[in-house]
């Protein structure tokens, strides 16, 4: 039952859900709106397996003398200590709210900002005339990495008009943005989604059995 | 040549810190062109009534910070012009707060008041499960609080927006980072209600976003910083936005250059080779 | 309640359906019944098309016997997807991990797989303990190593980063949705020499992970990738089964370009399509 129970209950909640969305009876009992609750509720209460996990593993750390044990002492007291704070003054609180201006809101921007960084050095590392599609790669991401900032235009300026224009570097980039980029994307995206049907289609026949536990398929 | 290939990539990064410092001290001023993408927001937002109400998702984080933060800021700036009333609702945590730290100076440069002109429901946990929740019932789907911990019925706003529907809502705006996000508002606002909408999202999503603007689900695209300088060009509300579009440059120019080098080296010993 | 009750006051199609649901309804049917057409073929023993061949999945064993000769760990992240968000893509990284934690088990190399998502966690302990037992190691199964990091982006990124530079994992697979982190853990992991599989349905990160990364599944093949793995009949059979709906929805697009194209005044195809 280990298994079964688990499927039983994805196989009612899908088809109640089918039901709800498709059907005019269905949308009138709002099994929707109430699975929806149900979920949030449940997934709410998910959140102690997260605490009990990341407790157990760092205070096996600090057991065993780790390499940067401290920092498993410093991560608890932050986890535990933030979390008393929270729940005597609610996140809007106003220790709540200095600590995640002055300590989250900049390490967040720091990270985020370290991805200019990677792209530059990703960049200089993979964009190589090694084969063809290599190539074709290189030229169009520097035709847009130059005519999405304003610089590109300076560089090339379009003339003439109609037919017979030449297009300014933003142009051009626009061109690639709008026309090879969009299709690709658009085939991405449709493939995605049929591929995603078929996964959830896979799960309630029961053929994809993975995230039970084992090898993912019967 | 060896060496061209392989420089450290310490160098590359000290260099990009470089360019962008001397770039947000020194503007060099270029030009910025306006394009097509921004102008068909701002037109759209620009033709609403005065009175007509726009709803912002704010489905951001403080992370991208630096791209989104003018974006919203111009947004509100152009709305509270035209008088419009805003309703700011976020799928994400720290949405709500966001919204309120960036609402209140634009509010008071036009002398806006909360609860009559702009609405701040909040953050509501359930990403998607929440923004259904909307369409069928503000108060409801909001637990009858605003961000404040305010009834939201207790606010002529909160009394006049009753769903998040065509009927109440005018325009859709989702300023988002990633999920849950622009995708959301498609399938169970703007598509279903049939209420016009417009997104506002960094400069790395622009490319999967485009298909929508092509087929006229988004009426316009605010993309990345460079999109919000060409609202705030239009909007005549110069803001932070422009002030970072010259970094912008200088830093595409010299991550062009690295590649340039690398392949320069890259050739030079494959021909030895 | 009153409100729902309102929303719902709307006259129902044929008596059945839900306003505009008919034609989403049918076309539900037409793709669950070319899957199931196809399935059925495979579990019958019939003839179904082959599968062309997908490199990141091929290469799934090189990286592992790559780690497992340098002695060093292997790192598998389903991204920041959760149970409420990009659940497919979980979905797909699991029949991914499942595979990936047999051959460490097989192989006795060592397995770091990191969570944002509390409730990933708690499946992905499930599937790489029972990988272990599977393959006939239970004792080497470490819960240590399946671990919950952070749900928010930026604190599980610098975490895995911090991961990457301590531990130096030969193998860094990332399956699932990513987004700002995905540049970060790529970059990262081959300061560290990592062979890099990569794959996600996000469009916006196919470029740092095609960019970055040894072997990158576009889109769709990652929701092949248990199938794939697997080498079941009855799982290819559901992958044919997507690759014709696929079809479908193409024949549509076009048939719809056409007519839109033809200057007819009203679309049949289009208000077909809104019933």
């Amino acid at each position: 039952m280990r298994k079964e129970l688990p499927m039983i209950v994805t196989i009612l909640s899908a088809l109640s859900l089918i039901f709800s969305q498709y059907f005019f009876s269905g949308k009138q009992l709002g099994l929707t709106d109430v699975l929806d609750k149900w979920y949030v509720i449940s997934v709410s209460f998910a959140i102690l397996l997260g605490v009990i996990n990341l407790t157990r593993v760092h205070v096996n750390h600090i057991r065993r003398r780790r390499e940067g044990w401290w920092n498993s002492i410093a991560l608890l007291i932050c986890m535990y200590g933030y979390s008393a704070l929270a729940i005597q003054q609610t996140v809007d609180g106003p220790q709540a709210v200095w600590i995640y201006n002055n300590v989250i809101t900049p390490g967040d921007s720091t990270m985020f900002a370290l991805i200019a960084f990677f792209i530059a050095s990703a960049a200089y590392r993979a964009f190589r005339v090694r084969t063809k599609e290599a190539t074709v790669l290189l030229i169009a991401a520097v035709l847009v990495l130059l005519g999405r900032a304003p610089i590109g235009d300076a560089f090339v300026k379009g003339w003439g008009s109609g037919f017979w224009r030449f297009p300014s570097w933003g142009e051009a980039a626009d061109w690639v943005m709008n026309v090879p980029n969009t299709g690709g994307f658009r085939a991405i995206i449709i493939g995605a989604a049929i591929g995603a049907f078929a996964v959830a289609f896979r799960i309630l026949l029961g053929l994809e059995r993975a995230h039970l536990g084992g090898t993912g398929a019967k | 040549m060896e060496r061209l290939q392989s420089i450290d990539r310490r160098w590359i990064y000290l260099l990009l810190a470089l360019v962008v410092v001397i770039a947000l001290l020194n503007p060099i001023g270029l030009p910025v062109k306006v394009g097509n993408t921004t102008r068909t927001m701002f037109e759209a937002v620009d033709a609403l009534p005065p009175g007509s109400v726009i709803w912002i998702g704010m489905d951001f984080n403080v992370s991208s910070k630096a791209e989104q933060f003018p974006m919203v800021s111009v947004l509100l700036d152009h709305a509270f012009q035209k008088n419009l009333k805003v309703v700011g609702f976020a799928m994400w945590p720290n949405g709500g707060q966001i919204f309120k730290q960036l609402v209140e100076p634009v509010a008071k440069k036009y002398k806006k008041v909360e609860g009559t002109d702009f609405l701040n429901i909040g953050y509501k946990p359930g990403n998607g499960v929440a923004l259904r929740a909307m369409v069928t019932d503000v108060n409801n789907g909001a637990a009858g609080v605003d961000h404040n911990g305010k009834p939201i019925t207790s606010s002529p706003l909160g009394q006049q927006v009753k769903r998040l529907t065509a009927q109440y809502v005018n325009f859709v705006v989702d300023i988002a980072a990633g999920d849950p996000g622009t995708v959301d508002y498609l399938n169970f606002v703007a598509t279903p209600e049939k209420i016009p909408m417009a997104t506002a999202v960094v400069n790395v999503s622009v490319p999967q976003e485009m298909p929508y603007v092509q087929s006229g689900q988004y009426k316009g695209l605010m993309g990345g910083l460079r999109g919000a300088a060409e609202y705030e060009i239009l909007a005549k509300a110069v803001g932070k936005a422009a002030a970072g579009m010259d970094s912008q440059s200088l830093a595409a120019v010299l991550i062009t250059l690295f590649i340039v080098v690398g392949n320069v080296g890259y050739l030079a010993t494959r021909g030895k080779k | 309640m009153l409100l729902a009750a309102e929303a719902a006051k709307e006259a129902p199609f044929l008596g059945v359906f839900s306003k505009g649901m008919f034609s989403q309804f049918v076309l539900l049917l037409i793709f669950l019944g070319i899957v199931w057409f196809l399935v059925t073929r495979a579990r019958a023993g019939m003839k179904i098309p082959e599968i062309r061949k997908i490199n990141g999945l091929e290469a799934l064993d090189e990286a592992i016997g790559r780690a497992t000769e340098m002695g060093r760990p292997v790192h598998f992240t389903p991204g920041l997807g959760g149970m409420n968000n990009q659940q497919q893509q979980c979905f797909a990284a699991f029949g991914f991990l499942s595979y990936v934690a047999k051959l460490c088990a097989k192989y006795d190399t060592r397995l770091i797989q990191t969570n944002a998502d509390y409730v990933i966690l708690a499946i992905n302990e499930e599937i790489v303990k029972q990988a272990y037992l599977e393959a006939g190691r239970p004792d080497a199964y470490n819960p240590d190593d399946i671990q919950f990091m952070s749900d928010q982006q930026f604190a599980y990124a610098s975490n895995v980063m911090n991961m990457f530079q301590k531990e130096k994992p030969a193998a860094n697979i990332m399956i699932g949705a990513f987004w700002a982190e995905s540049l970060l853990f790529a970059e990262t992991a081959s300061f560290v020499g990592a062979i890099q599989i990569a794959g996600t349905a996000q469009q916006s990160q196919l470029p740092f992970f095609i960019t970055a990364c040894d072997y990158t599944l576009i889109g769709e093949e990652i929701y092949a990738a248990s199938a794939y793995l697997s080498k079941e009949p009855v799982m290819y059979g559901s992958l044919v089964g997507q690759d014709w709906a696929k079809i479908f929805i193409f024949a549509l697009i076009i048939a719809g370009t056409v007519i839109a194209n033809l200057g007819v005044k009203t679309n049949w195809l289009t208000t077909i399509l809104k019933m």
